[in-house]
């Protein structure tokens, strides 16, 4: 691995990768799971495959209480149609960032390399998976354990330091193993859990007075739609920007992405309308609690256990690919590094021991805001900037990767697209509380993007600042 | 079509014959509970009974041993998973489940676990693919 701070054009990096034999070729899987490296055709998986990780994702009970937030501000239909137009929105998003990665086969982190320049790759990378994604492995891992003290008050195995400690290291057991595991677990956990759920649904809102008392049911706090579809929206973006993580292992380019928007637009309104149906029906009361009362405490078990669990190991999986991707240390030791550290915040969460849950929870949220106008950046560069302005029309040549291919070191018109988006997705919400700062961040951030780049193209302006040359290993 | 496909989807069919009714006795003992338990578990036995039809026909037209293999673990994955519905849910006290009926659905739902689990690892062998097909 080598690098210099010389800027230069594609066209120059091409022909200086090959000047110094550096050929791009089939890079071999030193890190594991190909990290950093294509995914091979034989190990592609099919549509169904795809579409239970990522509903393996979404069964959550996060998922769940966040459609309850939503009772406070509309009745029982405003509230489908907003969740309902913000997974939609969600589902194009994840379906333009899903298809790069069933086409390229490659990682997010790895995907950015093209867009934002291989040193941003690498801070990118760790903002939106590396320490996000470990955050929120922490407080799901935390999560886990209130649940289990919820279900189980008496046992001490069951306190919630106790549980986070095992629930924790039992979620990093799929991840250390990979995508095989994710999925093979997924396909045990998610038909049960969407089963479950909606009957659980059914049989609350029956106790709390019926379709009829639903539908008459008035918010507290009446709220304009667009406040919906924006929460609905930033409850899942990040999913969307990482779908690739799991489209690489596409057997078809439409499958993953597909199978995403298939999720997203069927199944999320489902939990959502879930949590948000019973809150208007009995304010204060959640659908687990619920659950409790009506006796079906072994289900919630089943439903929070293997729900945290498929969700969480999720989160340590990606977590992984973006540490491989800024430093090189093979996958399973990141999972063990960042699953560790992740189970240990939970439990001093847990016994209040100077890790303060909201502190956690706001730069989880903080670097939340940065995530959507990185994939704007990589949505941008694929479908417009390489076609349409760099002149590679064949989707195939878009993206290559392989030892000897070139990257920049830095991308500068994407890092400043994805401050400035970045900037106001943080900012306006503290302003004007109704402005979607997210989708603002977004739009911003994509316009901006192809502005700049249009501008060095036709203006002969460098947009790239030095230069690194992939490894044997695909680093 | 070889003898190694034949095995598997003949196999697959064995199982999932037994699933099938053992899908149709969830159905049945549905219908003999209280109102509440009637829909929910009757929806629940139907979703477990197209999925049990759909897969056989998709093995049914698979053509070589990868593709008996794949849909033949996909169908199992499904109706394992759903085994856990009938061995969590009767014994919550809203369904007003007799006790045998009750006893009945959990032992239908252990059934479905262990012979799918069972019948996974053996489809994995015959056929040698993926169980995260």
């Amino acid at each position: 691995m080598f690098f210099t701070f010389f800027g230069d054009d594609e066209r120059f990096i091409n022909q200086f990768s090959r000047h110094v034999g550096l050929e791009m070729t089939e890079a071999k899987d030193y890190f594991g799971d190909y990290a950093l490296t294509k995914v091979p055709e034989p190990e592609t998986r099919t549509f169904l495959n795809q579409l239970m990780i990522f509903m393996g994702v979404l069964a959550v009970w996060a998922a769940v209480f966040a459609g309850a937030a939503l009772a406070s501000w509309y009745d029982a239909a405003t509230l489908v149609v907003s969740v309902v137009i913000g997974c939609i929105i969600l589902g194009i998003i994840a379906y333009l960032t899903g298809y790069i990665g069933s086409r390229t086969r490659a990682s997010t982190y790895v995907i950015f390399r093209h867009s934002m320049g291989r040193g941003v790759a690498m801070i990118a990378g760790l903002i939106v998976s590396g320490i996000s994604a470990t955050i929120w492995f922490a407080y799901e891992t935390w999560l886990f354990g209130v649940i289990m003290q919820g279900v189980f008050p008496d046992i001490p195995f069951m306190r919630v330091e106790v549980a986070s400690i095992w629930g924790g290291l039992l979620m990093m057991t799929t991840a250390i193993i990979g995508y095989r595991a994710l999925a093979a677990f997924s396909y045990l956990v998610v038909p049960a859990w969407f089963v479950i759920i909606p009957m659980a649904l059914a049989a609350a809102i029956d106790m709390n007075g019926g379709w009829g008392a639903l539908m008459a049911a008035k918010p507290p706090t009446p709220m304009d739609i667009g406040v919906g579809i924006t929460f609905t929206v930033g409850v899942y973006i990040v999913g969307a920007t990482i779908a690739p993580d799991i489209t690489r292992y596409s057997r078809k380019p439409h499958d993953g992405p597909l199978a995403w928007f298939i999720h997203v637009v069927v199944f999320m309104p489902i939990i959502m309308a879930a949590g948000g149906f019973l809150q208007l029906l009995a304010p204060g009361v959640n659908l687990a609690a619920a659950m409790v009362s009506l006796g079906m405490v072994w289900a919630v078990l089943l439903t929070g256990v293997v729900g945290q669990w498929s969700t969480n190991d999720n989160n340590l999986y990606s977590a992984s690919l973006a540490w491989c991707n800024a430093i090189p240390i093979k996958r399973v030791y990141w999972v063990a590094i960042m699953g560790i550290i992740g189970t240990v915040v939970a439990a001093l969460i847990a016994l209040g021991f100077g890790v303060s849950l909201n502190a956690l929870l706001l730069l989880g949220s903080f670097l939340g805001t940065w995530i959507p106008p990185m994939a704007a950046v990589m949505i941008a560069d694929f479908y417009i900037v390489k076609p349409f302005l760099l002149g590679v029309k064949a989707v195939e040549k878009r993206y290559e990767w392989g030892p000897g291919t070139a990257y920049h070191l830095v991308n500068w018109p994407a890092v400043v697209a994805i401050i400035v988006g970045g900037f106001l997705a943080w900012w306006i919400p503290q302003i004007y509380p109704t402005v979607p700062g997210v989708v603002v961040g977004f739009c911003v951030s994509l316009i901006l993007f192809i502005l700049l780049m249009a501008a060095c193209v036709k203006l002969g302006i460098k947009y790239g600042i030095g230069k690194w040359v992939e490894t044997e290993k695909g680093f | 079509m070889s003898v190694e496909t034949n095995t598997a989807r003949s196999f697959f069919t064995k199982l999932n014959m037994i699933a099938l009714v053992l899908a149709i006795i969830i159905l049945v003992l549905s219908l003999l509970s209280s109102p509440k338990a009637q829909t929910l578990f009757s929806i629940y036995a139907i979703i477990l009974i197209i999925l049990i039809l759909v897969g056989q026909l998709r093995v049914n037209r698979a053509g070589d041993l990868k593709q008996v293999g794949e849909r033949a673990v996909q169908t199992l994955w499904l109706w394992t998973s759903l085994g856990l519905v009938a061995l969590t849910m009767p014994p919550a006290p809203y369904f007003e489940f007799s006790q045998p009926i009750m006893a009945a659905l959990i032992v239908i739902g252990a059934i479905l676990i262990i012979a799918g689990v069972y019948a996974l690892l053996r489809i994995r062998k015959l056929t040698g693919v993926y169980l995260s097909v």
